[in-house]
């Protein structure tokens, strides 16, 4: 390794030179490389790692251009499908940046490949600094490693995919996960009424979560081929066979980097557990992709679905996670005027100016054709290149940098904590030997008090946290009793007036659950981000220095979730079920294949699971789930009281029926606050465990950093000068891995740029540059 | 057991044969002079009302949800284009279409104003959607529905009512637009509940598939007071089918595979008669199509099919793009992908390969081929050859209310009084008894309603002999209209003894027993129709 080498590295972090942080990164690393001595590296790690550094460096950027380019295609003006903009122009920078697959292979979005790039390269930095950590470290540092590698290896990425049925939800998911023959099954006239999530495998494993006889949940393995005999209608006629989820692992190489579709049955349908589930677990989704097609104008039921999902996507922040698709563009001439009938609709539900609004013109058909003809005229009107890119853009905009985040601060934080013993045994023997070495041992030891204090029981912050932690669910419950009293409130001055709800109370019943339920899934998505916070604010106050403050721009990396302790954890599953009691029966016998109370968890469960990267864990998914089943119950109980009304004129209706639902509201308020005490509960375990993780991965190294500066005491001259050769050498390795820690998480901030409305055409892209769209997009001022 | 002895007189004094019609006039009149004085003015005027309904013409409405292809349809069934259509919600106002000697044009105002004449070509101003146009909505607003007359041969047995959707983009929430429109999405909605239930029959229509939504379109309908949705009085239609293509080569036959499934597996039997797959913009455009586009259908029939399909899946390509290797130019095949939709382009060039080229034989396979002939054949024959009895199953409970009149509040009614309106609304409501029509119409209910079980065959017999496929004797034994007496009394008999077995068949149940009487008891009829020439055979009974 000679000096040459380390002067091309300098350039480096240059992806962006236009970006403020690059001159701050650009700082850093050259500080960096000040610090680290000239002597030679032989390590095999090292000089792989660089050499990929460099390269990977020089692919990100082969036009200049960041790597979160979404270009989506649109109608031009006069009617036709506009050329491509984007299209060609992504297929082959993809291609430039050495994907060696041939044809449809390099329409893979720029998004999809920066995120599959980054993860595996912050993936391959795992092995020296475990070797490393294995060598050099402790056990609480190797252990903290393994988990944050497992949580981006596991990690998910999730798409959900809604609209209502025969609008090509399947189709769309076939095409974006080119199978051909399709995994998911498409009819003519049926549609999915299953959950159904698919995420990657080594080996295709199908499983169907069911509800037996008895109404235990089992699961079933079953093979492609069975898959329509249990998400379809006419395979499963009103779902008579009581399947909650189907589970599909697929070696499919789009999903390789934890990318989970999730197929949802028919909004403002009639399976309303499944209904509630999609509308609690919707929060935590990281995209929702929209369909509609041009066969119909976008209904009533889908826009107060879209209505019910903005509430929660504005609460959680997540308004650009909203992807807008309209299919089958492939069937008419021209979709120019239901694209604008559909833009305005989507405008006046949302609440997004339609300027700012992106509704994606594209078809699954032509994409599919595309995967046999190989046409690029196919894939050009499929759009699926800007679908890609926009899909990308929103997952990016958070879970992917929460991912990599949470990965890089774990990497880096391990990295530091073998890094301090060395820096100062190097010190030690260093020039001024005796002072350094009273200086530091008094440091340490410091440190090492103040930790134990710290890791004491009765130590003040626990106290502190407790408080946090309590305003927190203050915060959330009281955001959450909003959310009901704003549903109530729309109840009483809308949806009673409407003959329709006042025809079918069951329907009104089904909306407000719905609607419920979604509260409770945005106050779950919300505890998760308040712990990360929590986290991080306890870890910078009360000086645990290892772990930085935070990394990049990126999220809080997200509060491990806890294994689920077994035996109590039953017992509680066991008590709640008692407490919703009859509801289950009523929800059996109000619609067929409702899922009872306790049922419903495994299914929010399933849901809420897919990943341990994901913030939130199978455990929540149980708690959402008991408290949705409770809300379930509470419902079926008043499917009854409501039927009476029948004949009713429309006044005494209405009166009757705000009568009939007048004590629901103070029940749902119980499970709410029940639901929201629950998920905050577990939250405050898994935030003390992970406090008191970087407390002892703290203390392993203030203890060993002693221990070295012990052996410096005991050393001569001679045996100093060796030592200090050797310590150049381990701090080299550490600082390149951190050069590498800090260049990948300068990508992963990099990843999505959040757009920057200027209200011109062309600016409002998800994850676009205004200068890279040549205004060619659905939307209209 | 019912025998000929107990048959009604079916003919008058002079011989002429009484129809249904005469003796339900019959009744009105007895029933009319059971109410002489001012104290019966109320009920006097009701019965006049639901005589007027009886007297009118079958009114069959065509509902079903926004953009469901409902104008189209009427349209195609119409053989021209007089709904407006288009690919954004649009119809917006309830149009009446009959059958009048000259066209005419009447709109009913909302607001009390006397009604007017229009000129008929108004029709689209007047019914289609204006939502940016404040102008027009008010006029929009103002109107409580439309009567359109005109010389179209295919109203001659009933008239059609277009409605706008049942669900309505003026859902819940625009206020603004509500407020703006002075008249609500609930109000849309309503006006196609109350034309709906003024109806005598629907045509529902399910845009290409029958699902949740559906299924709670069909729980409004009847939740909605809609006494009509039975299969008596209902047909589906399922629609939007050419959009199958190109997934499914044949979407028609898919249609029909779609149709059949709803029909059986999802319980459309217990509300639709029949769910017939309607190709609409075939239809429309069949009817509509012109020389000119035959020329255009004929040079591109010339290059070979599979490139003409290659390029007609990616519609907006075939319409825009300049292809070197398609004979005619963008704009024309525009316009046919326009008219046709890409499935009737490519099937309109494969008849035309096949040596299909002048426009009527060609518009005539094209009609064939989208179901439109068949659905229209299928309301001919269940509405109009029942039309009569059906309107008086409807006069039958809505006179079976005239006696409520009396217990309006502030009313002090003598008893005598509500004897006198019993009385009178007993001679229509009593029919239900003596004619034989309502028991055939109960046991089609039963069929309906799976609760009289009979193979295909037997059924197809029953609605035969009961008059779905014509009022002839001839017509009710499938045999050739000009048949003689003796043969049509063989047939007759030959049919009354597979029912008299079945009727025996302790194995087919009561139910069924019964059923068997009642079939058995329409041949009687029938024989006592075909006159007294046929010579009974000894011993058959």
């Amino acid at each position: 390794m000679d000096g040459g080498r380390w002067l091309d590295m300098s350039a480096l972090p240059d992806v962006d030179p236009d970006e403020a942080v690059s001159e701050e990164a650009l700082h850093r690393l050259r500080e960096l490389l000040r610090e680290t001595a000239a002597s030679p590296i032989d390590d095999e790690n090292w000089g792989r790692m660089l050499s990929v550094a460099l390269d990977e460096t020089a692919e990100t950027a082969p036009d200049g251009s960041a790597p979160d380019r979404a270009v989506p295609d649109g109608p031009a003006g006069d009617g036709t499908h506009g050329a491509t903009a984007g299209g060609p122009a992504v297929g082959d920078s993809a291609a430039a940046g050495g994907d060696p697959a041939p044809g449809h292979r390099a329409a893979t979005g720029h998004h999809a490949a920066a995120f599959d790039r980054l993860r595996g390269e912050v993936l391959a930095l795992f092995p020296p600094l475990t070797e490393a950590t294995a060598r050099l470290g402790g056990e609480e540092a190797l252990a903290r490693l393994d988990t944050a590698r497992e949580r981006l290896d596991g990690g998910r990425l999730t798409a959900v995919v809604c609209g209502e049925f025969n609008r090509g939800k399947s189709s769309l998911l076939n095409a974006l996960l080119e199978e051909e023959p399709p995994l998911f099954p498409v009819e003519t006239s049926y549609t999915t009424n299953v959950v159904t999530t698919v995420s990657y495998g080594p080996v295709e494993r199908i499983t169907v979560t069911l509800e037996d006889d008895s109404g235990e949940v089992v699961e079933r393995e079953i093979d492609r081929s069975e898959i329509a005999g249990y998400v379809t209608e006419s395979g499963n006629t009103a779902n008579a066979r009581r399947a909650l989820t189907v589970q599909i692992r697929t070696p499919n190489t789009r999903l390789t980097s934890g990318l989970t579709l999730v197929d949802t049955p028919g909004i403002g349908g009639v399976h309303q557990d499944h209904t509630a589930a999609t509308a609690a677990f919707l929060p935590s989704a990281d995209a929702l992709v929209f369909v509609t097609d041009v066969v119909k104008p976008l209904t009533d039921s889908e826009l107060a679905f879209l209505r019910r999902a903005m509430k929660a996507a504005r609460t959680t922040d997540d308004v650009d996670g909203q992807i807008f698709v309209l299919t089958k563009i492939d069937a008419v001439a021209d979709h120019t005027e239901l694209l604008r009938n559909t833009v305005g609709k989507l405008a006046e539900a949302t609440g997004l100016p339609p300027d700012e609004l992106t509704l994606l013109p594209v078809s699954s058909r032509a994409r599919l054709d595309h995967l046999v003809s190989g046409d690029p005229e196919d894939l050009e009107l499929s759009n699926f290149t800007a679908l890609e890119n926009t899909v990308w853009a929103a997952l990016s905009r958070r879970r992917a940098k929460v991912l990599l985040g949470g990965a890089l601060t774990g990497l880096e934080s391990c990295a530091l904590s073998l890094l301090r013993p060395v820096e100062a045994e190097a010190a030690a023997l260093g020039d001024r030997r005796e002072e350094e070495l009273h200086r530091l041992t008094e440091e340490f030891t410091e440190q090492q008090r103040r930790l134990e204090e710290l890791d004491d029981g009765g130590s003040r912050w626990r106290a502190d946290l407790r408080a946090a932690l309590s305003g927190v669910e203050t915060r959330l419950r009281r955001e959450a009793r909003n959310g009901l009293a704003e549903v109530w409130a729309q109840v009483g001055a809308e949806h009673l007036y409407q003959e329709v709800y006042l025809d079918n109370p069951d329907r009104l019943l089904s909306e407000v659950t719905a609607q419920v339920a979604q509260l409770l899934g945005t106050a779950n998505e919300l505890a998760a981000r308040e712990a990360a916070r929590v986290v991080r604010e306890f870890s910078t106050y009360n000086g645990l220095s290892l772990t930085p403050a935070r990394i990049g721009r990126l999220p809080d990396p997200p509060v491990p979730a806890l294994p689920p302790v077994a035996g109590t954890q039953q017992k509680e599953d066991a008590e709640r079920r008692k407490l919703m009691g009859s509801s289950v029966g009523l929800a059996a016998g109000s619609s067929a294949g409702a899922a009872g109370g306790a049922t419903i968890g495994a299914l929010v469960g399933t849901l809420l699971m897919p990943g341990l990267g994901t913030a939130t864990g199978a455990q929540w998914g149980a708690y959402i789930g008991s408290a949705l089943g409770g809300l379930l119950g509470t419902r079926a109980g008043y499917v009854n009281a409501t039927k009476t009304l029948e004949k009713e004129q429309l006044t005494g209706k209405r009166d009757a029926l705000r009568r009939a639902l007048a004590p629901l509201r103070k029940e749902q308020e119980r499970h709410l606050d029940n639901g929201t005490a629950e998920v905050i509960q577990e939250w405050s375990r898994a935030v003390v465990a992970e406090l008191d993780s970087r407390i002892a991965q703290e203390r392993e190294t203030a203890a060993r950093a002693l221990v070295r500066l012990d052996s410096a005491r005991e050393a001569t001259a001679r045996e100093a000068l060796a030592r200090r050769a050797e310590l150049d050498g381990e701090r080299a390795l550490l600082d390149g891995l951190r050069l590498r820690i800090a260049a990948l998480t300068e990508e992963a901030d990099l990843l999505y740029v959040p757009p920057r409305h200027s209200g011109e055409p062309g600016t409002a892209v998800p994850g676009g540059d205004a200068t890279a769209v040549p205004g060619e997009n659905a939307r209209y001022g | 057991m019912l025998t000929g002895r107990h048959v009604r007189p079916t003919s008058g004094e002079d011989g002429v044969r009484l129809t249904l019609r005469d003796r339900a006039e019959a009744a009105f009149a007895r029933g009319e002079t059971l109410l002489p004085g001012p104290e019966f003015h109320r009920a006097r005027v009701r019965l006049t009302e639901i005589r007027e309904r009886f007297r009118a013409r079958l009114r069959v409405a065509v509902v079903g949800r926004v953009s469901a292809g409902k104008s189209t349809l009427v349209n195609a069934l119409l053989g021209e284009e007089r709904s407006p259509t288009g690919v954004t919600e649009l119809t917006f106002n309830v149009t009446r279409l009959r059958h009048a000697e000259r066209e005419s044009l009447t709109v009913h105002y909302r607001d009390g104003r006397p009604s007017g004449q229009r000129a008929p070509d108004e029709l689209g101003r007047l019914v289609a959607q204006a939502r940016h146009d404040p102008e027009r909505l008010a006029e929009l607003r103002a109107v409580d529905w439309l009567d359109l007359g005109i010389p179209n041969r295919r109203l001659a047995r009933f008239d059609l009512v277009d409605t706008p959707g049942l669900d309505s983009y003026f859902g819940e929430e625009s206020a603004r637009t509500l407020r703006f429109l002075g008249r609500t999405g609930q109000d849309v909605h309503t006006a196609t509940v109350e034309h709906a239930s003024r109806a005598d029959a629907l045509v529902m229509v399910f845009a290409s598939g029958l699902a949740e939504s559906e299924e709670r379109l069909l729980e409004e309908v009847t939740g909605a007071g809609l006494r009509a949705v039975e299969p008596m009085t209902s047909v589906g239609a399922l629609t939007k089918i050419e959009y199958y293509w190109p997934a499914c080569p044949d979407p028609v036959a898919e249609g029909g595979r779609v149709a059949d499934r709803l029909m059986t597996a999802s319980g459309g039997r217990r509300i639709l008669f029949e769910l017939v797959p309607v190709a609409g913009l075939l239809a429309t455009g069949a009817a509509a199509c012109t020389e000119r586009d035959v020329a255009d259908l004929v040079e591109l029939s010339r290059i070979s099919p599979s490139l003409l399909e290659a390029r007609v899946r990616r519609g907006p390509y075939f319409a825009s793009r300049d292809y070197a290797d398609l004979p005619v130019g963008t704009e024309r095949r525009a316009a046919l992908l326009r008219r046709f939709g890409g499935y009737g382009t490519v099937l309109a060039c494969a008849l035309a390969r096949d040596g299909l080229t002048d426009l009527a034989g060609l518009r005539e396979e094209l009609l064939r081929r989208s179901g439109v002939v068949r659905l229209g054949r299928v309301l001919t024959e269940h509405f109009g050859n029942r039309a009569d009895l059906v309107k008086l199953d409807a006069a039958v409970q809505e006179m079976s209310e005239l006696p409520a009149l009396s217990d309006l509040p502030g009313q002090d009614t003598e008893p005598w009084t509500r004897w006198r309106l019993e009385e009178a609304a007993d001679q229509i409501t009593r029919l239900r008894l003596t004619e034989h029509a309502f028991r055939e119409l109960a046991l089609l209910r039963r069929v309906y309603d799976g609760s009289v079980v009979l193979t295909p065959q037997e059924l197809s017999q029953v609605l035969r002999v009961t008059g779905e496929y014509g009022d002839s004797p001839a017509a009710r034994l499938a045999l050739p209209a000009d048949s003689g007496p003796s043969s049509l009394v063989s047939a007759a008999l030959r049919e009354q003894r597979h029912w008299a077995g079945v009727d025996l068949d302790a194995a087919r149940g009561a139910a069924t027993a019964e059923a068997a009487r009642t079939v058995r008891r329409s041949y009687d009829l029938l024989l006592n129709r075909i006159g007294p020439v046929y010579e009974r055979p000894g011993g058959d009974e």
